[in-house]
């Protein structure tokens, strides 16, 4: 072989595999180390508000259906759920999606913060990162029994509504612009409610007025971040559950040809706007099958006729029966009662086949404390229907022996083996304590030593 | 396995019949032809046929050619060949082919004569001498080379499928080719197994040297925005090409024969060869195909129920009667024609091919165009050049199947518990109305320059570029039922290869007895991916819209690249012809290696003895010995080794959300393989025998480890941990049990065994894989278990009693995957162990053959629930347990416990199936007709063939276990299992082809 040929060839060689010893650089992803540039930024604290909207949209859902605010169609696949769920059971360990988006939310936030701590950044953005991160720590502590963070152990769940106490209270002290103050103050006194400080909660509610309204965007142009409930009841194509036979809906009549005498429930009674639902002629049944009973008749809720409808997370009405509550936990319930039918005062009534409409919505009429209480349950679930917030109230509402009815549906009456079987009952079993929360999922519990894993 | 086929028989021609007219294409494909230059005028000539020892049939596709010369052609279809301008002189001449003995001769040619020099070939058993160019450093006799490699000569296909994947199924020992039931549906194509958890296991594909993509063109699904999935196919790169262009196919099936190829190569490789001109006068070959096909019967034999799962009204309609062939309008027409010649210097062949499909779904069609030129160009005597470029459309519409909520084959599975709550075929109907389309593009052009500046120096330098380009359409039209006012998605994806590719030999002689060869080399893979995505919704009307049409429209885009290169030197060392030793090594980089990582290095070495060659060996027959060791990898993907974060906006607003948590060391996973074996031929070369062991194991083995989620990146992250083990044998035998110039029979067969373990994990918490076969979790588990309930009391009519049961099966973990039920019991794995090969060829007189071939695969399970039984809907299976088989869900009280829990919607378990099963895979007759063809025609046959004709299952009462809907389109584990899907039909297929 002679010099000439061999140096050729060695620079054929050598010119080759130079190529993989350029760098590559893959547009799309953005790497770590840019998220420290001013322009990223406003995307950042943003990312938090697109996960509390994934977070929202499924516990909002799962939570309704756990509640008793919606009742299955029997769909199993999307945007359904599986048949020991649609029995309002949450099975040890599951519903790892959920826990993800609200962790991620959280972990987004406070990544902002820890950031911008070296920063000279603008009062109002690491303000909003405080609010984002208050709002996803309530979240998961509104919704889950137990807290990890950061790969710690089993924390108490409260330790999240504390971390949002804090997060909300930093807010406030950057003396952010009024919409930001408001929502600071609005989760706070939400946290501080749930904590059992109606002190504190009352003072926060009482510097928010009615007209305040603090929301997650959703945008029904990306699969991810339309609005979940929404979507699942959407006829392209799931219909995946009814508002028939829960409180609100038209009631389960046997003799009726499709099962339902629409002629009834809280919604044709009163004409209450914030339960409307409708039913279709070209729909008339939730896809798939409810277990032993077949096919539901389909209703569908108005609260999110869009798939780009945002989720409250904070709202002056809310401030209204957070302030009712406190009276009540003071056992003043005519105060209660007062400031509850205020509230209802506001609205105006839809007509109904029981209903003329036009009229501010009718007062409650309690008798009592327990009465007072039930309608005060009943309102928070009505006002807060589908944002993630009622699963969280029925619990601690439980753990604190709080009188008053929570005026659940029936749903036994349509499907017996499916709503009372006592190996599923409503909510999930915790140490042999049924709670209504979600548990630490299994995809946090396999993999941070820190827990052990169920049966573990 | 090797073929032990008859070499493509041909008969002399019967002189005097009439011309008959050839179709308007070959004319215009003719004028093109025409062009080339012509043969010019030399002194001498030398003619003569080549015929095949015992039967005495023509043999074409011959090499013809005087040794260190440069002058040579190929035989015909009759076995003649003419030898244009050989100078006056004495010349060694040689006759060749695959799986045949060559032949030589010394000739002497005069001045203007013309000399007459016959060949006769015989059939080699093992050919031990035949060039294989696969794994190897240049080229390399199979005597050298170590390891196993298969080849497949197309022309001794008989029934040659009109898709490559076809062609591959059931030809070689650990070659396995499964899946793909609907038209243009890419199948899943492994050798020797699954090496890998988490990368493709699909094995690289080259043409011609040319590196192509080798996994399927990904399916495209609308933003899930917009109602339900798309559901539509992958569609695989390879079956664009033509099998007609095809001459042989190489088969490397583990890392020990890899090696060279480096990272990405340890799912073996296929190399494909296709047809190359020939100087002499222009030989064209045409061939026309046309064909039926009907489904066989997938749904449940009970009363009461439709054979086909509800979609007889979608199946046995129209020409096609569901179980029994129709002879009214064939489904397939496939026209192929080629033409070849040149001169010495310029030797070309140009093919083209068209074939129309129509699918036994309503809505299933494809019109395919192939077209493909090949040069050879000879400027001196020591350079050729050679380029060849394929060109390939591909119109496909498909029905919407699979898992689609707005898919005909969901609903109708699923009758009134569909998403339209009526399982009326008139009301279904209108999910044939949406139009589901792809336009595929592929076009493949390569050169490779060899150079021999020295008579032992050899250069060889390729480059080239496969582009492939898949537009999608799904138009849900404007009145759709559920997006009233139209959608439409357009997916546009392209893929682009660019390869360079070089190797240097140098043979020298270390001593009288030792030669040397030295190799060395290097290449580098471009692998660019860019997916464009336009999606609209809401249509002014009933007008064929655009995107442009729509009221609102989204647009999504994707691009990723990736560069690998690496260089190699390998050296065999030749002692005496029959001991072989190579040893080399490749080192790689890549673009997907994380910075801390570096360079990676693959060392081979491997041994072979011909031991019949010592003169100890007694006259049996051939015998070599083999051992060989080597290793090549699997790279990560483009975004793995970095901390990233995906840029989603928020209605408007940009955003930012964890993606990967990074991994700034990760590599390849490498596999490393040892094989060693035998090739052995008997009895005068009448019984073959070829045995092989190997065992595979992947270290570093690549696998998605879940992160913690409250530490905030959620997704998993690819990390060099854990080994998995593949094992088996591959034993191949072929007789000649009959020889004559009027009869012949040939049987064959392979014993094939696969069996994989994941020998470690590496990750500190179980369930990672979701395996769970034993105490250990995975550890210890087939790639790839079936894990499920067991009703232990199947036949007892009393609730099920499964397994685990505290008191039963109290070692098996329990399976925690989030919200699901605990499946105990361990049933095995889901991929076939055990696969057994047979075929039968019988020559008659006249040269007619018949032939046979099927294959049986075993030792796997299978889940068949294909009903959707936790959203009551009845399955077939129930009907017979239903108190109301029409329309209810409720059980008899004698019903057994199996199928209490097969029919319960709360349990919907029990159907875990041994898959054991059989197929006949094809059935064909191949019957000379020159006897009715014009004088110019030299060869013409007839085929008949039927495929995949019969099917026994073990123990599945339905489905076809093939069905696998759709190959993964990351191309990872593709296991056996079903979704909402019809299975592939049974074809029958005449075609006719001449060559003159």
């Amino acid at each position: 072989m002679n010099a000439k040929n061999t140096i050729r060839s060695a620079t054929l060689v050598a010119t080759l595999f130079g190529i993989a010893a350029c760098e590559v650089i893959n547009p799309g992803p953005i790497q770590d180390e840019f998220l420290v540039e001013e322009e990223s930024r406003e995307g950042l604290v943003n990312g938090s508000q697109r996960r509390l909207n994934e977070a929202i949209g499924w516990i909002g859902y799962t939570g309704a259906i756990v509640t008793r605010q919606l009742m299955p169609g029997g769909q199993t696949g999307s945007y359904g759920h599986s048949v020991v769920a649609q029995a309002g059971h949450i099975e040890q360990g599951s519903f790892g999606g959920y826990f993800n988006d609200a962790q991620q939310a959280r972990f987004i936030a406070e990544t902002a913060l820890d950031l911008f701590a070296d920063q000279d950044v603008d009062a109002d953005v690491v303000a909003q990162a405080n609010v984002w991160a208050g709002f996803s720590n309530r979240l998961l502590g509104e919704n889950w029994c137990e807290a990890v963070i950061n790969g710690s152990g089993l924390l108490p769940g409260s330790d999240y509504l504390r971390r949002a106490e804090e997060q909300f209270s930093a807010a406030l002290a950057l003396n952010p612009n009024e919409t930001l103050r408001m929502a600071a103050t609005a989760g706070r006194a939400s946290v501080r409610a749930f904590l059992g400080d109606w002190g504190g909660a009352a003072a926060d509610a009482g510097g928010v007025p009615n007209s305040f309204e603090y929301v997650v965007l959703s945008d029904g142009a990306v699969a991810t971040t339309r609005n979940t409930p929404q979507w699942a009841n959407a006829r392209e194509p799931y219909l995946a559950f009814t508002m028939w036979n829960t409180h609100y809906g038209p009631q389960f009549d046997p003799s009726a040809a499709d099962g339902a005498n629409r002629a009834s429930g809280y919604y044709q009674e009163t004409g209450d706007p914030r339960t409307e639902w409708f039913d279709d002629p070209l729909n008339p049944w939730s896809n798939a099958a409810l277990g032993d009973y077949g096919q539901t008749p389909w209703f569908n809720q108005t609260k999110y006729d869009d798939p780009s409808d945002s989720y409250n997370v904070a709202s002056g009405r809310e401030m209204r029966l957070i302030e009712a509550e406190a009276q009540l936990t003071n056992g003043n319930w005519q105060a209660a009662m007062t400031i509850i039918n205020n509230l209802r005062a506001t609205y105006t009534t839809d007509e109904t086949m029981l209903h003329a409409g036009g009229t501010p919505l009718a007062p409650r009429d309690a008798m009592s404390l327990e009465g007072a209480w039930t309608y005060l349950k009943r309102e928070r679930a009505i006002e807060l229907f589908l944002e993630a917030r009622t699963l969280g109230d029925q619990r601690r509402w439980e753990e604190n022996n709080t009188p008053g009815d929570l005026e659940l549906p029936d749903f036994a009456a349509v499907e017996p083996r499916m709503f009372t079987d006592p190996d599923t009952p409503r909510g999930t079993i915790i140490n042999g304590q049924v709670r209504l929360c979600f548990d630490v999922p299994n995809s946090e519990r396999e993999r941070n030593d820190n827990i052990p894993t169920i049966g573990g | 396995m090797k073929n032990r086929r008859f070499a493509n028989p041909t008969t002399a021609r019967s002189p005097g019949r009439r011309r008959i007219a050839l179709p308007a294409m070959l004319l215009v494909a003719g004028g093109l032809i025409s062009a080339l230059p012509a043969a010019a005028q030399e002194p001498g000539r030398v003619t003569g046929q080549v015929t095949e020892e015992g039967s005495g049939a023509a043999l074409g596709e011959v090499q013809v050619f005087l040794t260190d010369a440069g002058i040579g052609t190929l035989t015909r279809g009759n076995g003649r060949y003419v030898l244009l301008n050989v100078p006056p002189g004495t010349y060694e001449m040689r006759a060749e082919r695959i799986g045949l003995g060559s032949s030589t001769a010394q000739i002497t040619v005069a001045a203007g004569e013309t000399l007459v020099q016959d060949f006769t070939l015989t059939e080699e058993a093992l050919g031990l001498d035949e060039i294989v160019v696969t794994g190897t450093a240049g080229a390399a006799r199979q005597r050298e080379i170590g390891n196993t490699i298969a080849q497949i000569n197309v022309a001794e296909v008989p029934d040659r499928p009109v898709l490559v994947s076809d062609l591959l199924q059931s030809q070689a020992p650990g070659l396995e080719v499964y899946g793909g039931g609907g038209i243009g549906q890419a199948k899943i194509i492994r050798l020797r197994g699954q090496s890998s958890v988490s990368l493709s296991n699909h094995p690289l594909v080259y043409i011609d040297g040319v590196r192509m993509r080798s996994d399927p063109l990904p399916d495209a699904n609308p933003p899930d925005r917009r109602g339900g999935r798309s559901g539509n196919i992958a569609v695989s790169p390879l079956d664009n090409i033509n099998p007609a262009d095809i001459e042989r196919i190489e088969v490397i099936k583990g890392s020990a024969a890899t090696t060279l190829y480096g990272t990405e190569a340890s799912a073996g490789v296929i190399q494909i060869f296709t047809r190359r001109g020939a100087a002499g006068a222009p030989v064209w070959t045409a061939e026309v195909k046309a064909g039926s096909a009907w489904s066989r019967q997938f749904g449940v034999d009970v009363p009461n129920a439709d054979p086909y799962i509800n979609m007889g009204p979608w199946l046995c309609t129209g020409p096609f009667s569901c179980g029994e062939f129709h002879p009214g309008s064939p489904f397939t027409t496939d026209y192929s024609l080629s033409v070849r010649g040149g001169r010495q210097d310029l030797q070309y062949f140009v093919s083209g091919g068209f074939l129309d499909e129509q699918g036994y779904m309503t809505n299933d069609s494809q019109r395919k165009y192939n077209t493909r030129a090949n040069f050879t160009f000879t400027p001196a005597n020591n350079l050729t050049v050679q380029w060849n470029t394929s060109y390939a459309r591909n119109a496909l519409t498909m029905t919407a199947g699979q898992n689609n909520a707005q898919g005909i084959t969901l609903n109708a599975f699923r009758a009134e518990r569909n998403y339209f709550g009526t399982g009326d075929p008139e009301v279904l109907n209108v999910l044939m109305d949406q139009d589901l389309a792809e336009d595929i593009e592929r076009l493949t052009t390569g050169a490779t320059i060899t150079y021999e500046p020295l008579d032992r120096m050899t250069n060889r330098f390729t480059i080239g570029y496969d582009w492939s380009s898949r537009e999608h359409r799904n138009l849900r039209p404007y009145a759709w039922r559920q997006v009233p006012l139209g959608s439409l998605l357009n997916n546009t994806f392209q893929n682009r290869v660019l390869s360079f590719d070089y190797v240097g030999t140098y043979t020298f002689d270390l001593t009288g007895s030792i030669g040397s060869s030295f190799s060395w080399g290097g290449q580098a893979i471009g692998d660019d991916d860019r997916n464009v995505e336009g999606f609209g919704e809401n249509f002014p009307g009933a007008a064929d819209p655009t995107l442009n049409s729509a009221a609102e429209t989204q647009a999504f885009e994707t691009r990723s690249k990736i560069w690998n290169a690496g260089f190699f030197f390998q050296n065999v060392f030749d002692i005496s012809d029959r001991y072989f030793i190579t040893v080399g090594t490749r080192v790689d980089g890549n673009s997907a290696f994380g910075k801390g990582f570096g360079l990676q290095v693959y060392p081979k070495l491997s041994g072979s003895w011909i031991i019949s060659d010592e003169s100890f060996w007694p006259d049996l027959g051939e015998f070599k010995l083999r051992a060989a060791f080597g290793q090549s990898g699997r790279a990560p993907g483009a975004f793995d080794a970095v901390r990233t974060w995906n840029p989603a906006g928020l209605a408007g607003v940009p955003a930012f959300v964890p993606a990967n948590v990074g991994n700034d060391e990760v590599g390849p996973e490498v596999t490393e393989e040892i094989e060693a074996g035998f090739d052995a031929s008997w009895l005068g070369d009448r019984l073959t025998t070829i045995f092989t062991f190997y065992r595979q194991v992947t270290r570093d083995a690549l696998l998605n480890v879940p992160q913690i989620p409250s530490n905030g990146f959620t997704n998993s992250q690819l990390t060099n941990i854990g080994s998995i083990q593949n094992q088996g044998i591959e034993l191949e035998l072929g007789a000649t049990l009959l020889d004559t110039r009027t009869w012949g029979v040939d049987v064959g067969g392979s014993l094939t065994t696969n069996n994989s373990k994941v020998l470690e994990l590496g990750i500190p918490w179980t369930n990672s894989l979701r395996m769970d076969c034993g105490p250990n979790g995975d550890e210890g588990c087939p790639v790839r278990n079936m894990r499920d309930y067991l009703v232990q009391n199947p036949d007892e009519i009393a609730a099920p009693d499964y397994c685990p049961g505290p008191e039963v099966c109290s070692e098996v973990q329990a399976n925690a995957s989030g919200g699901q039920d605990v499946h105990g019991h361990n049933y095995g794995p889901n991929l076939p162990t055990t696969f057994i090969n047979g075929n039968l060829a019988v020559r008659t007189p006249g040269n007619i053959t018949l032939s046979a071939a099927g294959e049986f695969k075993g030792g796997f399970y299978m889940n068949e629930a294909v009903w959707s039984i936790s959203r009551s809907v009845r399955s077939h299976l129930c009907y017979p347990w239903y108190t109301d088989w029409a329309g209810g869900i409720d059980l008899r009280d004698d019903t057994p416990a199996i199928y209490r829990a097969r029919c319960n919607r709360r349990e919907g378990e029990g159907y875990m199936w041994k898959g054991d099963f059989f197929k006949l895979r094809s059935v064909a007759a191949t019957i000379p007709v020159d006897a009715i063809m014009p004088e110019r025609v030299s060869n013409a046959t007839f085929t008949l063939a039927l495929r995949n004709s019969y099917l026994w299952m073990a123990e599945m009462p339905f489905m076809d276990p093939e069905l696998t809907a759709d190959p993964p389109a990351n191309q990872t584990q593709g296991g056996y299992g079903f979704e909402e899907s019809v299975p592939a039909p049974i074809t029958l297929h005449a075609s006719l082809r001449i060559t003159f």
